[in-house]
């Protein structure tokens, strides 16, 4: 029993051993980013860069697992040096309870103003966009919907849908929209949507499938959930909503610099390699992200940000809006 | 010794959910509102009715199967019950996954109406029912396997042999159809990721869910949790009350090599269901192979397992030779009655139904500082996790084994002159050999299969292949999911083969 | 002269059942006594409550004049007591041979192994097993396991030694060849001892003194000369009727 004991002892320390050692030449990223996709642009940089990686990802995005969470949890105490978000809200969560440092990078001046904050909070690039996918079979072209309120729209009662708006980025879009047009005009949206039988999918993903098997009509997905449709040649349309309204929802990916986090030098390497013009292309490619610079080559399929009209928001009041009608997302959803 | 050995487990299982009660106060007023509002009630008796049927069939089916293969002369019972373990052994997760590839609508027999079923708590239902019933027929048959072989002799000179079954046999398995129920309910209870994945809201996902909204509090995802401790509470009370000391029990087979009852006409039969439930829960890993091969999964494989399996070897090993030190110590403590031996028995079972996030959540709290942050940053923490966790798996294994043996062993060392550590070395712990090397295997399996408890505070970067494959598998190519469930199993596969060729090489005298 | 072993009004309860009730026995050096009693009378309560794996509720428990036990607390542990015994069902280690299973004690107590070697060769010896000394207990018949589990007692050199109903499971022939080593060997070496048994021709055989315990009381003691001339209760002339 001596020798096992001592060879538990000894396993212990050097596993402690094994997470104390070389902190200097690492460097730590919580990403909400599509694991799939995030992960290879952060082997890149391993490879480029000789730091190496650690990462944390979100489960699915709907059931997320917390990186935000997390952060915050481990606030005392932080982990993370960099926080690659999926879309440009959570971010001021971090904001708010302090915990983000600014930093400018000098990567950061092709990106148009409205998508990134003047102290250099946070910064986004190659962004997602809210489009409704539409199944050519079921909707004739005559009759294809142009704009969010189709969804709730009676000739299509109980084939639309949207993801659970608790999570993931309809919870960012269902907040844009409040801020847009009003709490009242908002919640009767979503009342209507309710009413009109819209299926509420588990997530993206799941909309994307409902639509491309013909299940419903159409449904309100991001772009990168689109393109995979596309790919595998299902019998799908994308429209960009409200074009000639509100215009259509970005999302842009966005990194932001952890205050207080333990390789602080290497996490500004990062955001600068993150917010090269290469990645935003690199990201085109694999998930159809749309690139937010002017003079990005995308694939043919994806649109650049100069290409349609863009919902006008305040990304920041949107954050605020999240949190504010929790309770009643939470209600409307009935958790 | 045993001071020591509470110490550590008290360590690492009460702080994290002391930590969290601490936290209450804090968050106080709007936390337990939450326990107001009656959702959360109304998800955790989803819950509830989510986990009976599965404890029903699990039983219903488990306890046959182990009456087939304790006393009967089923053909190869040694190779049915090996496989039928086997699932247990995997996170539910890789079996769901493998179901998916057979019901979903791209399955192998999906369709349109498979596919809704499954996607739901009939889903759920069947997954879970296959995975644990292993955890009933292994009960029920080591039970029978126990009882003395004059008791069933006397019944077989009078009565048919369905009537020693059922009228003997089956009633001296009780206490371990009660342990078994007890323990699926547990194990339903707190899974976490199969019902996320077959998107059903389910009490402990909610708890889970909560971490994930916008908001975070964790004083708030305690008072969620807290109606589920009165649930394990209660657990406990009917395990102590109904089984007694006698749980987990790993006498050994050599019953198996006693007198069968012979099946007759019902052999064939018999043999057939018996094989079929076991392929049946076999089936889905086989679809992963063919899933992962077809489409290149396993090609793409090394460029997408990382460090991932190592860090699952490690973590998953080192706190398994904890976990047994513990098990051994605290184990025979409480076979032996000694003080202060059951409240720690009833804490590492309270840790082991408490759900995952919040043990979680209170490990954060308590060790995510700064001059803890050596353990915290690396797969330490894991470890701490798993052995706050898992102890009571190898607590039980080694409390049985110490019961088979005689006190008097042990009395006659302290007599002859050996003090309390000399006798555990010397004597209680060559004696229950088997049984310690029992409680590391399960252990080191438990751990390895395990997700919920790891998927919250894992280092960046040091992830354990369950937890990558539950990251990866919401957007990965399938056939690269595919194989990384396989490689789970191959993993699983490894460390059962070595452990088992450790209990071959062991040799005890009698 | 201070005695080997003293209970003092020893009064062992468990719950409401009284197993041992106001018992008090002295044993002086040299002596060895005898305990008779039918089945449940408490006698291996008593044993276990000298050598310190039961407290007594009421009472004290002397050895060689120390309080070992009083109070309703075990003061000094089991291992600290310097007593030996051989129990009804022997507890031989079975993962121990022969020769380790009488090296064990010597061991805990520390000598050293020239020491060690030494007394359990001339133990091994004097019990006829010197060619066992390799063997496992499973290897053994009854006989030498018996012999085994008085040897690994007497091998300590103990203050006392304490006998649990030892010969209870072998057959007459043997029964008489080991009752006549057991004389020998305690006359040998002078230990006094409590032997417990049911059976009065070998507390005969080898007690001066009886000890006659029914329903945890002591109800007589003596030698058997004078408890069968006077029996106290039906139980006692019962068991003393029987002999020659």
């Amino acid at each position: 029993m001596n020798a096992r004991l001592s060879a538990v002892l000894l396993a212990f320390v050097l596993l402690v051993l094994g997470g104390c050692s070389s902190r200097s030449r690492e460097v730590v990223v919580y990403t909400s980013v599509d694991q799939v996709v995030s992960e290879p642009i952060l082997r890149d940089f391993e490879k480029q860069s000789g730091l190496k990686v650690r990462a944390v990802f979100d489960t699915e995005e709907t059931k997320s697992t917390g990186v935000l969470n997390r952060l915050i949890a481990e606030a005392a105490h932080p982990q993370a040096d960099v926080f690659w978000s999926g879309d440009p809200v959570r971010p001021f969560v971090l904001i708010r309870r302090g915990l983000v440092a600014p930093y400018q990078s000098p990567n950061a001046t092709g990106i148009p103003p409205g998508f990134r904050a003047g102290d250099g909070a946070w910064t986004g690039f190659a962004a997602r966009v809210r489009v409704l996918l539409v199944n050519k079979d079921r909707v004739p072209a005559s009759a294809m919907p142009r704009s969010l309120r189709d969804l709730a729209d009676p000739r299509w009662k109980g084939k639309t849908a949207i993801a659970n708006p608790i999570f993931g980025t309809t919870t960012m879009h269902v907040a844009a929209l409040f801020t847009t047009w009003g709490d009242e005009r908002g919640r009767a949206f979503l009342q209507a949507l309710k009413d009109n039988q819209a299926r509420v999918a588990s997530s993206n993903g799941e909309v994307k499938r409902l639509v491309a098997s013909g299940e419903v009509a159409f449904g309100l997905t991001d772009t990168d959930d689109a393109q995979e449709a596309l790919a595998e040649h299902a019998p799908v349309e994308v429209v960009f909503p409200d074009q000639d309204g509100i215009g259509t929802l970005v999302m842009p990916t966005t990194v932001s610099l952890i205050r207080g986090a333990p390789n602080g030098d290497a996490g500004k390497k990062l955001i600068d390699h993150l917010l090269r013009p290469e990645v935003e292309r690199a990201l085109a490619e694999s998930a159809a992200h749309v690139p937010l610079r002017a003079g990005v080559p995308t694939p043919p399929g994806v649109k650049r940000a100069g290409d349609f009209k863009a919902m006008q928001v305040d990304y920041a009041r949107v954050a605020e809006e999240m949190e504010r009608m929790q309770p009643w997302l939470k209600s409307w959803v009935g958790l | 010794m045993l001071a020591a050995a509470g110490a550590v487990l008290i360590g690492a299982a009460l702080l994290p959910l002391l930590f969290l009660v601490a936290e209450l106060p804090a968050t106080g007023r709007t936390a337990l509102s939450i326990l107001g509002t009656g959702r959360p009630w109304v998800l955790l008796l989803r819950s509830i009715v989510l986990a009976v049927p599965v404890v029903i069939l699990s039983l219903a089916t488990g306890t046959p199967l182990g009456l087939l293969l304790a006393r009967t002369n089923l053909p190869l019972r040694r190779t049915l019950w090996g496989l039928h373990l086997f699932p247990l052994f995997l996170p539910p997760f890789v079996l769901a996954l493998g179901w998916f590839h057979i019901l979903g609508r791209t399955g192998l027999v999906g369709t349109e109406t498979t596919a809704r079923a499954f996607f739901g708590p009939a889903g759920v239902v069947g997954v879970l029912w296959l995975t644990f019933t292993p955890v009933c027929t292994s009960l029920v048959a080591l039970s029978l396997l126990a009882v003395d072989a004059s008791l069933e002799e006397a019944a077989r000179l009078v009565a048919t042999p369905i009537r020693v079954a059922s009228r003997i046999l089956v009633p001296s398995a009780a206490p371990a159809v009660l342990l078994s129920a007890i323990l699926v309910f547990a194990l339903t209870i707190s899974e976490l990721a199969v019902p996320m994945f077959l998107r059903v809201d389910v009490f402990p996902a909610a708890v889970f869910a909560r971490l994930g909204g916008i908001d975070y509090a964790p004083g708030e995802a305690f008072a969620l949790a807290l109606p589920l401790v009165p649930l394990a509470l209660c657990l406990l009370w009917l395990e102590r009350r109904f089984v007694g000391p006698r749980s987990f029990a790993v006498a050994g087979l050599r019953g198996m090599a006693r007198e069968p009852i012979a099946l007759g006409p019902w052999r064939p039969f018999a043999a057939f269901a018996a094989w079929f439930l076991v392929l049946l829960a076999l089936a889905p890993l086989l679809v992963l192979g063919v899933r992962a091969v077809r489409g290149g999964g396993l090609f793409e494989l090394p460029r997408w397992l990382g460090q991932a399996p190592s860090n699952s070897l490690l973590s998953a090993g080192v706190a398994a030779a904890v976990i047994a030190t513990l098990g051994f110590v605290l184990g025979h403590a409480a076979a032996r009655r000694l003080r202060g031996a059951t409240t720690l028995d009833a804490l590492s079972m309270l840790a082991f139904v408490t759900p995952a996030p919040v043990l979680g959540v209170g490990l954060i709290a308590v060790w995510n500082r700064g001059w803890t942050q050596a353990i915290y940053g690396s797969i330490a923490i894991l470890v701490v996790g798993f052995v706050a966790r898992y102890t009571v798996v190898a607590l039980r294994a080694v409390s049985s084994s110490v019961l088979q043996v005689p006190r008097d062993l042990e009395d006659a060392a302290a007599t002859a002159g050996a003090g309390a550590v000399r006798r555990l070395k010397q004597i209680v712990l060559p004696l229950n050999a088997r049984g310690v090397l029992a409680g590391w295997l399960l252990a080191f399996v438990f751990c390895l299969r395990d997700l919920e408890t790891a998927v919250l505070f894992y280092p960046a970067g040091r992830e354990p292949l369950t937890v990558r494959l539950f990251t990866l598998e919401a957007n990965g190519r399938p056939p690269v999911v595919a194989a990384l469930a396989l490689a789970q199993v191959a993993l699983t596969g490894a460390v059962l083969g070595a452990g088992l060729l450790a209990f071959r090489l062991r040799r005890v005298p009698a | 002269m201070r005695a080997a072993i003293e209970l003092e009004r020893v009064t062992i309860a468990v719950g409401t059942r009284r197993i041992l009730e106001d018992v008090s026995l002295t044993l002086q050096t040299g002596e060895l006594a005898a305990i008779l009693g039918p089945s449940g009378s408490g006698k291996t309560t008593l044993l276990r409550a000298v050598l310190g794996f039961v407290p007594p509720t009421l009472g004290t428990v002397r050895i060689d004049g120390a309080v070992v036990s009083a109070d309703g607390r075990i003061l000094r542990p089991p291992e600290e007591r310097g007593l030996a015994m051989v129990f009804q069902d022997l507890a031989l280690w079975p993962h121990l041979t022969v020769a380790a299973n009488l090296e064990f004690g010597l061991e805990s107590r520390g000598l050293p192994r020239a020491v060690r070697h030494e007394r359990i060769r001339a133990m091994l010896a004097r019990v006829g097993l010197t060619e066992r000394a390799g063997a496992f207990p499973s290897e053994l018949s009854g006989g030498e396991r018996q012999r085994v589990a008085i040897a690994r007692a007497l091998v300590l050199e103990p203050k006392a030694i304490l006998l649990d109903e030892p010969l209870s499971n072998l057959d007459l022939p043997l029964r008489r060849e080991l009752l006549a080593l057991l004389e020998q060997l305690l006359a040998e070496r002078r230990v006094p001892g409590l032997y417990v048994t049911h059976e009065v021709r070998e507390a005969a055989a080898l007690g001066e003194r009886l000890v006659v315990l029914e329903g945890g009381r002591i109800v007589q003691q003596g030698t058997l000369d004078s408890i069968r001339a006077a029996p106290a209760t039906p139980f006692v002339r019962a068991i003393t009727q029987d002999l020659a």
